[in-house]
Formats: C-alpha cells, structure tokens, sequence
C-alpha cells in the first residue's frame, strides 16, 4: 500500500477539494500576506512532491500575465497619494499607493489561485482523472469512455504528429522550420490524414471495446472512486478551518 | 470446435467473394496456421470467425459458419468477445486502458467479476507473457513488443476458448515472435484452447502449428497437418509464400529419388535423413 | 579499390543521448558510394535512432555526422531530402494527399525539382513499383502493401543518392518483398548506395555486402556479409538466427570440407554439394 502522505496518492478528490479551498481562499482574503503565504505553501508542496520545476515554470508564465494585469490596472487607480508619475510634463501616468495595493492584491490573488491548477493536474494520474469524474461525478459511461480513448490517445496522437513531421521533412518539406507561424500551419495540414488514420483506429479500438463487454449503452463498468485516506480528511479539515478562518478575519 | 462448410463471404460493394467456399473443420486445443499471400482472404475469416464480420464489416455470407454453438455471423463480435480473443498486430489500436493492470482486467471488470479474482488474473497473464511487475505502468511508456504481450495478456486473462491472431507479431523481433508463439502453443494445449493464426511466415509457425491451412484469392488450396507440408513446396511457391530453405533442399532431393520416405518433416529431420542416407 | 571510391557517409564517435539515457555508444563507421549494407541488431540496439542521424532528424549529441560531405548539425533534414531518401516502415506516417499522384509529386515540389520534369518522375517512379494502374486512387483506401509502395514510389522519384529501407518488409508479402529488393538491387547497379534495416536474415544474405551490428548501442562488427555467418558467438550476442541455407550447410559439414572461394552459399550450391558427396547413385 502506499503512502498517503504524499499528496500525488491522494484521492483525486481531495485534490479537488484542497485546489477549490486554495482559489476560494485567495479570493476571501485582503492580506497580502495570506496570499504569499498560499504561494509559499504551494511551492513548498510542488517541491516535495517532485515537481518543483513544472510549479516554478507555472510561476514564472503567471508573472508575466500578473505584469501585464499590473500594468492595465495601475494607471486606472486614481485615488490616494501620488507616488510617481510616468511622464511628468504631460501629467500622465500617476501610479498613487492605492493604485499599487490594488494592483499588488491582484496579482498575487491570480498567482495563487491560478497557480493551484496545473500544480493539482501535474499530481494527478490520468487513471485518478478518470476516476474523479466518471466514479464520484458520475459522468455517463459513454462519455466516460469518450474520455478515457482521448486521454489514452493523446500521447499516440502525438507521437504520430512527430513521427508524420519527420517523414514529411524527410521528403523536403520544410516541417523542420523555426518559424512557429509556419509551424502551426504545418500542424494543421498534417492534422487531417493524422486524422483519418486515428479514425480507422478509433474505430478498431470501438470494436476491440464492445467484444471485451464495454457497450455505450450498456452497464459499462469504470473506474470507481477512490476512498479519502484519515490524512486526507485531516488536512482537508485543517484546511477548511482555515478557509473559515480568513473568512471570520476579512 | 470450429465448423465452417461451403462458406463464402463477400464484403459490401464488392463483385467478388472475399472467402469462398470454405470447408474447415477445426478441434478443440488444435494450433492451426493459415498461411497465404496478402489477398487470401485471413483477415476476412478473422473478421468472420470474431464476430466482426458482417456485424460490423457489411457484407453478405453464405453457407454454415460456427464456433462452438453460435454462428458468429448472427450473434455479432459482442456475444463472441465472451468465447473468442482477437489479436491483431497493430497494438495501439487494441489498448484502451491508461495503465497496464486496467488493460489487463479491462475484460473482466466490464463482466463484473469481483476485484479479487480480477487481481489473480490480471498478475497470473502478465506472469505468462513476461510483463511481471508492470502492472502500474502506463500504457503509452510500453515499447511495441511490450504492448503486442500486454494484448496478449489481456486476451489470456479472460480464458477463451478461441484465441484468433492476425499477423500479431509484426512488431516483434524474430526471437520475440517465436517466443510468444511458443507462449502460445504451451499455454493452448494446455488449456484446450484452439488457436487460430493467420501468417504471412510459414517458417515461423511451423515449428508450433498442428496444421497448416494454405489460402489464396479466398479459396483453401490445402489443408494439411504440419508434418506433410514439405510433400507441398510447389503449392507453397505457387501462391507466393517463403519456402524455408530444408524444404526446398529436401523437395529437390526428393526429386532425384535419393531421399527415401517419408519425407523428413522438420529441418532436424532433414539435417539427420541427409547425413544418413546421402553423405558418405 | 575501396579507398578509391568516394565516402558518403562519414560518421565519427558518434553518440546520442535521449533523456538521461545513452542511445548510442561511440559509434564509427564509414559508407562508400554504390555499398549495399545492412544495419542488423535487436529491437531496442538503437538502429531506429541511428538512421535518424541520417538525414538530420536527430543531431548527435557528440561526434559528427557528414553525408556527402555535409555536417548533419548545420544541414536541415529538408535539405538533405534531395541526397537521402528515407522508405519509412509504416506508410501511413507519411501518405498526407487523397490521390497518388499528387502523393509522388509531394517530394518533388518541395525539393524544388522543376515542374516540367514532375510527370516523367511520377510515371517512371509509379512504373518501377507497379503502381501505374493506381496513380489517380486514394492511397489511405489502398491496402497496406500498396500503401507502401505509394510511399516508396514517392521517395525514389526525388532520385535520392541514398537509399534507407526501414524494415521495408513487414508490411509486405514475399512478392512485394521481392518486388522492392529487386528495386534496390536496381538502384545500386546505378550508383545508389542502399542501407537496409531488417530481421530478415535471408535477404542480408542475398542482398547485401556488408553488415553493421547493433546491441545496446554499439557497434559490435562491421564485416562483409559473407563473413557474418560464419561467426557463431557474434550471432548469438546479436542475437541473430543464421537463414535456413547455412543453418544446413554447418549442420551438414560444408564448410569443413571444403575451401569455397566465397563463403555466400545458396540453396542450390549446397545442394549441388550433397549429390557431389552422395553415397548413393544419383538416378
């Protein structure tokens, strides 16, 4: 049996959970220290579970999008006191403190909330997806299945794309071009007969589905949900009794 | 255990008859090969013999056609997915699971059997094909010849009384291929399961078949156990199929009158028949 | 001689990397104009990721790659593509058009072939695979041997002066098999230098000169072909069956008893033997 202490063999569930408690969090509190510490806690998470470098990515893309929030929502923040004026002959960009608070909360809100989602989807199996939404949302199986040939089919489909890329370049097209404009329209063109070869085997693959007993109509068995561990539920109720917290201190 | 008399099959919008006229008899635990060149007609049998055909490839049949009790033409390859495995031998379109334990007890769990007895067979088929251990493993991280054995596996966790292979082993080296095959043929007998192959390398099945079915243009040219097919090099010639090197040595000498009978049925056989009688 | 005919592909220490794992190990050799050689290991020995330096599809990761002179880390595939074609073993990674003509003409266009020669290539490349029934069909409708042949048809009307075979037989019959080895052997008495990469034992026999064997990366040989059978212990670290012909001829004695000028042996020279050393009266 595994541990349930690290937080990657924890019931999709409460993942869930924890990740909707994080973004509420950051959405109730005005402290700009609560916030920081969320994003602390995150990358204290990321790093012990072994995806420091995906949460640090995740990060650094966030920062920029908090940049160009900042910038939009800065100049449009006119009360308080004057803190610095952009260009001082035409009066025009004045960035007062409460502008900066504002802009501050917004951005660090976004960090943390935002930042939950991929940390949460990195820890989370494919297998565990699955389970969360067919076994505890009780997706219809038919859907289910949907869902479980395309996650079982992205890693085939690109690999395809990269195989079919290598052919084609092999024949001289230019495939292996840097330009990324050229690239996407390269990747759409390629995308059709990817297409029909991923139809004959969707089609294979619903064949090979029904004689193994998985019909869409049928009582199609799946992943079932997967049970909370006493861990879990302890720290998904430390958690919420500090959700409840901030919410008493705003 | 497999009866098909004066069956022929012709897909839907087609002039000719894919299968003709076909009378095979196959029993229970038998290991036959049907050998022929690309338009012979294995897939389709494969396609009728799993149920596939016509329910899903349209088509029109004639003629009587059973595996077991059921005529596989009317139930349909849902009602045969209980009886029959299929394998083909293009693996990523057969997985449909994300991990290699799922894949394996996909079958059973749709059947609902309990997750203890699905765990027993689930390790027990991995065990058969050399996957121990790689029941968490994702099914995208397999290499080919890893998924071929994880189909296989999944087909030998249901315990089917048929198990039908077309071209399986394309994706394997020649070491892998004949492994599997010798998987196969041990755990066949054992189990009385009659397994169907259809191949394109004679060479390949003949060391485990029973019999050999040679096909061409949807007809049976022959059908002969495994230890007379070196009496049929010219027939195995004709339709464009490898003749293994003994056979054609063996064929020429048999020619000239210097071989005696019976014919040696295996390059062992010829190799020793050889020394004896010819060699100084 | 051999040190007068021309290098075409020069590969030096070469050693790929892929992950944290190491692909190829150290790998040395060179490949002279006109040579038919066969690259020959188990699955996983790295052959796959050997051909793909190539044409530059993979760089090295140490080491250097030159075709026909060209660094492979400053040449980009597509460029390559007018000196190595490349018959990949799944067809259907490179059919991307709904008609086989404009499947053949693919390659053409995009290497710059003018287009006043495109219907003569088209016609002579459909011709030397038999296809030119079917130049105005669907190559996804086609069945698989014919798919290939599309694709192959396709790749030697750019005129490539190498020739890759990736597995070139696994989707097809013994006579789509015969069909496209006749073609290559066509192709090297005009100056094509043909790498081929096979299981097939019989057609290394038939086909090629040399051998280059892969395990786990390495080069393990690099001998003429008629050599190779006669190596035991190479062919069980390479894990390679001997074909069926010499298989006998050991079994039999052959090659302790006589002293052939060549060690290539076919089915009917053995027999020949056999009626030669026959105790018994021939009738």
């Amino acid at each position: 049996m595994e541990s349930r202490v690290l937080i990657r063999n924890w019931s999709p569930l409460s993942k869930f959970l924890l990740m909707l408690l994080i973004i509420a969090s950051a959405y109730v509190t005005h402290s700009i220290w609560v916030l920081l510490s969320l994003i602390a806690l995150q990358a204290g998470v990321s790093v012990l579970s072994g995806v420091g470098r995906v949460y640090r990515n995740t990060l650094l893309a966030l920062l920029v999008g908090a940049f160009t929030l900042t910038l939009f929502q800065i100049f449009g923040i006119s009360e308080g006191k004057v803190i610095l004026t952009l260009i001082p002959w035409l009066k025009w960009g004045n960035i007062t403190d409460q502008g900066l608070y504002v802009s501050l909360i917004m951005s660090l809100r976004m960090i943390a909330s935002v930042g939950s989602i991929p940390l949460m989807v990195v820890l989370t199996p494919a297998t565990q997806m699955v389970s969360l939404i067919s076994g505890t949302f009780r997706l219809p199986p038919a859907y289910t299945c949907v869902l479980i040939t395309a996650l079982r089919f992205i890693p085939t489909f690109a690999e395809r794309m990269s195989l079919v890329m290598q052919a084609e370049a092999s024949r001289g097209y230019r495939a292996d071009t840097a330009n990324p404009f050229r690239k996407m329209g390269m990747i759409l063109r390629m995308s059709l007969p990817l297409l029909v070869t991923c139809v004959r085997d969707v089609d294979t693959l619903a064949l090979s589905l029904e004689s193994r007993g998985f019909t869409a109509r049928g009582n199609g068995r799946l992943p079932a949900s997967i049970p909370l561990s006493s861990i879990e539920w302890l720290i998904l109720s430390l958690s919420a009794a500090g959700f409840a917290g901030l919410i008493v201190l705003s | 255990m497999i009866h098909l008399e004066r069956f022929s099959f012709t897909y839907a919008g087609s002039s000719r008859p894919a299968l003709e006229d076909l009378t095979v008899h196959m029993a229970r635990g038998e290991f036959v090969a049907l050998v022929g060149p690309v338009n012979a007609g294995r897939t389709t049998l494969f396609r009728v013999l799993n149920g596939s055909a016509p329910t899903h490839f349209k088509g029109t049949y004639q003629g009587i056609c059973r595996v077991g009790d059921l005529n596989p033409c009317e139930v349909g390859h849902i009602r045969m997915g209980e009886c029959t495995a299929s394998i083909t031998g293009d693996p990523d379109s057969q997985i449909v699971s994300l991990t290699v334990e799922e894949e394996v007890g996909f079958a059973l769990a749709q059947r609902g059997y309990d997750r203890a007895y699905i765990e027993k067979k689930v390790n027990e088929s991995l065990k058969l094909v050399g996957l121990e251990g790689f029941q968490r493993r994702s099914t995208a991280s397999l290499s080919g010849g890893q998924k071929q054995r994880l189909v296989i596996a999944s087909a030998l966790a249901v315990d089917p009384e048929v198990i039908l292979l077309d071209e399986c082993m394309a994706s394997l080296d020649p070491k892998g291929a004949r492994n599997l095959y010798n998987l196969l043929s041990g755990y066949c007998r054992a189990q009385e399961v009659t397994l169907v192959a259809m191949e394109k390398d004679l060479e390949l099945v003949l060391p485990y078949a029973d019999r050999i079915i040679l096909m061409e243009r949807g007809k049976i040219l022959q059908d002969i156990g495994v230890k007379e097919v070196v009496e049929h090099t010219q027939c195995i010639a004709k339709i464009g199929v490898r003749v293994p090197a003994w056979m054609r040595i063996v064929g020429d000498l048999q020619e000239r009158g210097i071989l005696g009978t019976p014919l040696p049925a295996t390059e062992e056989e010829a190799i020793l028949r050889i020394r004896e009688k010819i060699l100084k | 001689m051999m040190s007068d005919r021309e290098i075409v592909i020069r590969i030096d220490n070469l050693w790929a990397r892929i992950g944290k794992a190491e692909i190829l190990k150290g790998i040395n050799f060179q490949i002279y104009r006109g040579e038919f050689v066969a690259l020959i290991g188990p699955n996983g020995a790295g052959k796959t990721t050997l051909l793909k330096h190539l044409n530059s599809l993979r760089i090295p990761t140490r080491g250097t790659v030159l075709i026909e002179g060209q660094d492979t880390r400053t040449t980009r595939t597509s460029v390559l593509a007018r000196k190595v074609g490349f018959l990949f073993q799944n067809p259907d990674h490179q059919i991307i058009t709904n008609r086989v003509w404009d499947e053949i003409a693919f390659g053409l266009k995009h290497t710059g072939v003018p287009s006043e020669e495109h219907t003569q290539r088209i016609q002579e490349a459909a011709h030397w695979v038999g296809i030119e029934h079917l130049l105005e069909a669907d190559p996804f409708l086609l069945p698989r041997p014919y798919r290939q042949r599309v694709a192959l048809a396709s790749v030697l009307a750019l005129r490539p002066h190498i020739l890759v075979l990736d597995e070139p037989t696994s989707a097809q019959d013994e006579q789509g098999t015969r069909l496209i080895m006749k073609i290559a052997r066509n192709l090297q008495q005009q100056g094509t230098t043909l790498i081929l990469v096979t299981h097939d034992m019989e057609l290394v026999a038939e086909y090629a000169e040399r051998a280059l064997i892969l395990v786990e990366g390495s080069l393990i040989a690099d001998l003429p072909v008629e050599e190779l059978f006669q190596q035991e212990e190479l062919l069980e670290t390479a894990e390679l069956v001997k074909p069926g012909v010499y298989r006998i001829a050991t079994a039999l004695g052959y090659w302790s008893s006589t002293n052939p000028s060549s060690n290539k042996l076919s089915a009917n020279e053995l027999i020949e033997w056999i009626l030669q050393h026959s105790s018994l009266p021939v009738g």
